[in-house]
């Protein structure tokens, strides 16, 4: 799901483009948005951190527990 | 066991660079209810107000009481959030989407006429934003 979080930022980033240049932005409204995708991505990247720490996690409890069955 | 343990609490001591990284991958604030449902709420009312883009003038759909409810609930998830302990990997995502929700209270504040497009991109953000961070913060080890 996260993969297809990045998608849909590169699509926005399109979509932008393309609402701009036909008008229906302003300048202003434009570039907040412009922003917006770098803020967007910024989050998309810090939540898949925390869920690949949460897989790291995961892997560390089975192997003490595998550390533990075999003591 | 009691021997891991040990090594790996003096290899932490000794600040080794490459241990550090796993014991604060391994530290993680565990999974919050009121965390949860915050940005839940927050992304709920996104998907909510994006429809109503454009007819912001026509009661009862006043489209500023949804952004201020979004924002209300925004600043109350960014301030909860804000000392909960080994919770840092969510406080910058967070204060992010903070950051856009208040952004749109700001120009629907300031401006008399809002574009249709700039409101739809901008709740889309929003929504995505807070999808994230919900999929990654209902994924943490319960209490």
């Amino acid at each position: 799901m996260i993969a297809n979080q990045f998608q849909v930022v590169a699509l926005q980033a399109n979509q932008l483009q393309k609402e701009f240049a036909e008008g229906k932005l302003t300048e202003d409204e434009y570039k907040e948005l412009v922003l917006n995708i770098g803020v967007l991505q910024a989050i998309n990247d810090d939540a898949a951190n925390l869920q690949e720490n949460l897989v790291y996690r995961e892997m560390i409890i089975n192997a003490i527990n595998i550390a533990k069955a075999l003591a | 066991m009691r021997n891991i343990i040990i090594g790996l609490v003096l290899l932490a001591m000794t600040g080794c660079s490459v241990v550090q990284p796993v014991i604060d991958r391994f530290t993680i604030a565990p999974f919050d209810n009121n965390e949860y449902a915050m940005i839940n709420k927050i992304r709920t009312l996104a998907i909510q107000t994006k429809p109503k883009c454009g007819i912001e003038n026509i009661a009862p759909f006043a489209i500023l009481d949804y952004v201020n409810e979004m924002h209300d609930t925004a600043l109350l998830l960014k301030n909860y959030s804000q000392y909960l302990p080994k919770n840092e990997q969510s406080i910058k995502p967070i204060n992010l989407t903070y950051q856009m929700v208040d952004e749109l209270k700001v120009r629907y504040e300031k401006e008399k006429k809002v574009s249709k497009t700039y409101c739809e991109l901008k709740l889309q953000s929003i929504a995505d934003a807070s999808e994230s961070i919900q999929q990654a913060i209902g994924k943490r080890p319960r209490p």
